[in-house]
């Protein structure tokens, strides 16, 4: 039935190893060819990317100026979700804060600064009518911040703790000495009238004495950064840096005495 | 210049200088923009217009500050009123000796401010006093240049 002549055979052995030898040699001419054709095939393809730009010219910038606005969006909710994140953050952090303390507290949210460079204060959004009176002390959950020294109806101005015109009996929370603790209008407090021999060390803590009866005492002002002696040489005082970063206060608390 | 776009220009400035111009602090000086704005009016207002501006400027940056004294309502005029009769005499055409007429008033005001803060009591450390009048004199003086040049354009 397969009966071939010897010349068939040989013609059927012989393609079939061309066809075994064009098969293997493919994965070997692989390599040469396509390196060899890689320059037409760019130039190609950059023509055939450049005809359809130039065709579809008014598709793609309507879908380019549609696009942009899509991230111009997306860029704008992630920033407002970012500060709704940060937002969440600093009011958990108050709520747990006015939850574990003793005092009596009233949140409030800063809606001004002061408007020149030799005053330190804010005005909130909270006044007379929330239960807020001048003279009530004002802290962060991080430390002291400063007194309540104006109230409208619904406004109410603080003097910030940096501000010069700001005194708080203060104390060395190791060694309980007592000072003065005041603003600089730079970035440190200062406690002065600390006794020649007073024990006090750089990284102490300086909480409020209460000795004023203004502030609650044990509250957080900061740490000492730099101790000097007076240009009278009668008394020492010591630079603090805050607990609390005032450029940066958004909400406070108000203490109800 | 119109007197309205200067009256616009000093509200927003007003506005920027209570929000959001403690962000940018340099070294605790941040610049007067209630005072550019004021000053603007000054060069570019006539005379009625430019103090009817000084005095309302001056009046807002009193309520947000904690001077017990209004010396804002009462300087900013001033320096209007000084730089309408200077004006008068030598002509100040440029941006620059305007910016550099800005800084002179900016840094006496600054000087004036922080000595009446001095005097009524609370002591400022002397390098913090100069830190911030130099700089916020420096600042100041930007800003105006920068809004002119803004402006004019």
């Amino acid at each position: 039935m397969f009966k071939l002549t010897r010349k068939q055979l040989i013609f059927v052995v012989s393609s079939f190893l061309l066809f075994i030898l064009f098969i293997v040699s493919i994965s070997i001419l692989r390599k040469p060819v396509t390196s060899s054709l890689k320059q037409p095939l760019s130039l190609i393809a950059f023509l055939r990317r450049e005809i359809g730009g130039l065709i579809f010219y008014h598709y793609n910038l309507l879908e380019n100026e549609a696009l942009k606005k899509e991230v111009n969006f997306l860029k704008h909710k992630i920033n407002s979700l970012n500060e709704y994140y940060l937002e969440n953050d600093r009011l958990k952090e108050n709520l747990s804060f006015k939850k574990k303390s003793p005092l009596k507290l009233i949140s409030a949210r800063v809606i001004a600064r002061s408007a020149d460079n030799w005053s330190l204060s804010l005005t909130i959004d909270k006044g007379s009518y929330n239960g807020i009176r001048r003279g009530m002390s004002v802290i962060t959950y991080l430390g002291l911040a400063g007194r309540v020294v104006e109230t409208t109806s619904s406004t109410s101005k603080i003097i910030l703790l940096s501000d010069p015109n700001l005194g708080v009996s203060g104390i060395v929370q190791r060694s309980r000495q007592e000072g003065l603790v005041s603003g600089t209008l730079g970035s440190n407090l200062i406690i002065k009238y600390l006794p020649e021999e007073a024990d006090i060390k750089i990284g102490d803590t300086i909480v409020s004495s209460g000795l004023d009866e203004a502030y609650p005492k044990g509250i957080l002002i900061g740490r000492v950064v730099e101790i000097g002696r007076e240009f009278s040489g009668l008394s020492r005082y010591a630079l603090i840096r805050p607990a609390v970063n005032f450029s940066s206060i958004e909400e406070i608390l108000v203490v109800v005495p | 210049m119109r007197p309205s776009l200067v009256f616009i220009l000093t509200a927003i400035f007003a506005i920027l200088q209570i929000t959001v111009m403690d962000y940018f602090k340099f070294f605790g000086a941040k610049p007067d923009l209630i005072l550019t704005a004021a000053l603007i009016g000054g060069l570019f207002l006539n005379l009625k217009f430019a103090l009817g501006l000084g005095v309302s400027a001056g009046i807002f940056k009193d309520v947000f500050s904690l001077n017990a004294l209004g010396l804002n309502a009462v300087l900013l005029p001033i320096w209007i009123f000084l730089i309408k009769k200077l004006i008068r005499r030598v002509a100040i055409e440029d941006n620059l000796s305007r910016t550099l007429l800005v800084f002179s008033v900016s840094l006496l005001n600054n000087i004036i401010s922080g000595l009446v803060l001095i005097y009524s009591g609370p002591s400022v450390p002397p390098l913090i006093f100069l830190r911030i009048v130099i700089l916020s004199s420096i600042y100041t003086a930007s800003v105006f240049y920068l809004t002119v040049r803004f402006i004019a354009k």
